[in-house]
């Protein structure tokens, strides 16, 4: 399973997280040399993951379509919803083994992990925010 | 029927389609729930009993209440709910609140069966 680490500033002590593959699959398509798995990092991407705040009104965060207990999809509903009562046109995918994902989105219009929370984050019927904004709040 | 551990449970639902509706397959969907402080939509309801009824049990019998929801109650009263503006609730907040003052009035009790 990969985890949504950031950049670590150099100038802070790290721990390594062991990420092992396992028999019978294959390499992964996600490169870690510049983006080394580290516990810390690991802890603070699933803490941004459960967090309201990425969204406008503090109520959506990644979790609230993509939910621990149904797989990482949306459970109970056909369809995923967002900001001010808006629904999606899909269900949310569910999340596993991405790293070795190829493309992401249900349209493989994303081909990066790295880069695809962009998409639900800036979607006016999905989180509705400003990356830049996000990053002023979380400060 | 259950959101996340954060907006919790979702406390009444009405769903369908109306040609009023823009949505998907012209989809209405009202899913109300909240119970945190401010958006808390949980509502205690009493029915008083007809003139002159009781509940009568004796022994090795039993009673029936018949109870009825009027599906209307949602869309007014004391706030006027129009599907053409608002097909679709998800969310706890405003709207939740204002639709679960609606259907808080929906019920009423038609009739008590004792000593069956």
């Amino acid at each position: 399973m990969n985890s949504c680490s950031k950049k670590n500033d150099t100038d802070h002590k790290t721990t390594p997280l062991n990420f092992t593959i396992p028999p019978g699959f294959p390499e992964p398509q996600y490169k870690f040399e510049g983006n080394p798995l580290t516990s810390e990092g690991f802890e603070l991407g699933r803490k941004l993951f459960y967090d309201g705040k990425l969204s406008k009104d503090g109520n959506f965060s990644c979790a609230s379509c993509h939910q621990q207990f149904a797989a990482f999809a949306t459970f109970d509903h056909d369809l995923s919803h967002g900001f001010n009562n808006q629904f999606t046109t899909r269900n949310a995918p569910a999340l596993f083994n991405m790293v070795w994902q190829k493309e992401f989105q249900w349209d493989g219009g994303v081909n990066h992990i790295e880069v695809q929370p962009l998409a639900p984050l800036t979607a006016a019927n999905e989180m509705a925010e400003d990356i830049n904004n996000v990053i002023n709040k979380l400060k | 029927m259950f959101w996340t551990w954060n907006s919790g449970y979702i406390m009444a639902k009405l769903e369908g389609n109306s040609p009023l509706s823009n949505e998907a397959d012209n989809r209405i969907q009202y899913h109300i729930g909240g119970f945190k402080q401010a958006d808390n939509v949980l509502k205690k309801v009493v029915l008083p009993f007809p003139c002159n009824t009781a509940l009568e049990f004796l022994a090795n019998s039993y009673a029936t209440i018949t109870i009825t929801a009027n599906v209307n109650a949602w869309f007014n009263n004391p706030n006027d709910l129009y599907i053409a503006q608002v097909p679709v609730c998800m969310t706890p907040g405003d709207l939740s609140k204002k639709i679960a003052s609606n259907y808080s009035k929906m019920f009423s009790l038609v009739s008590i069966e004792n000593n069956r």
